[in-house]
């Protein structure tokens, strides 16, 4: 699995602590997310996609 | 507070604590070491409450329900095995005779208590997804009767096992 997290994160200036902090996990996850190595939570998923403005579609590419 | 100082913190309080049980084992003094046992469990709660980070998440649970899975196969075996071994040098000194017995009553008694606690943890998702009690009851049957059966099975050992013996 692909992600553009690491894409919409630079548009909103987020670091990933700045993104963990905000959907609440931890900084680990977000590298493990961006790495393509970790399947979120449909639940964090979500909030990951909310964060970043954009829907889970745009974000997780399968 | 940091996530680093926590765990600084933990490591402290556990050093002090392994410090003060020593301690308390050497004196006799149990109740100090119950004491202690106690305050650590109330400090680390105190502090684990002053954390802004976040302590674990849900990649945290699912590693640990790996691990725990892991931990039970690795134990069960090594216990059948340390069982068998006990059993087979009963012959020669009846103390191994206890020791089998022990470990088995130890490892019925870890997997039922995991048994019993998945099915509880699933009969309550159940409840809140709204299922009916009626619908729960059939959908765990097999699973209530084998814990049931593994309650009378483990009385029906024990009193085999200490009440018969002559």
């Amino acid at each position: 699995m692909k992600t553009r997290i690491k894409e919409f994160r630079a548009k909103y200036n987020l670091t990933q602590d700045e993104l963990a902090q905000k959907v609440g996990v931890r900084r680990e996850t977000i590298v493990f997310l961006e790495a393509g190595k970790y399947n979120p939570s449909l639940k964090l998923a979500h909030d990951v996609a909310a964060t970043l403005k954009t829907t889970i579609d745009k974000l997780f590419i399968f | 507070m940091t996530l680093k100082k926590y765990n600084w913190v933990q490591f402290a309080v556990m050093a002090v604590e392994i410090i003060i049980i020593n301690f308390a084992i050497q004196s006799k003094n149990y109740l100090l070491g119950a004491c202690a046992v106690l305050a650590a469990v109330i400090a680390l709660n105190l502090t684990r409450k002053k954390v802004t980070q976040v302590i674990a998440d849900e990649r945290d649970y699912q590693l640990a329900g790996t691990a725990a899975r892991y931990t039970l196969n690795i134990i069960t075996i090594c216990m059948a095995i340390a069982i068998f071994i006990a059993m087979i040098w009963a012959d020669k000194d009846p103390v191994f005779q206890t020791v089998s017995t022990v470990l088995s009553f130890a490892v019925m008694g870890i997997l039922f208590l995991s048994g019993a606690i998945h099915t509880t943890l699933r009969i309550i998702a159940q409840q809140k997804s709204g299922l009916s009690a009626k619908e729960i009851l059939s959908q765990n049957k097999i699973i209530i009767i084998s814990l049931i059966s593994f309650i009378i099975f483990f009385i029906v050992g024990f009193f085999i096992s200490y009440v018969d013996r002559p």
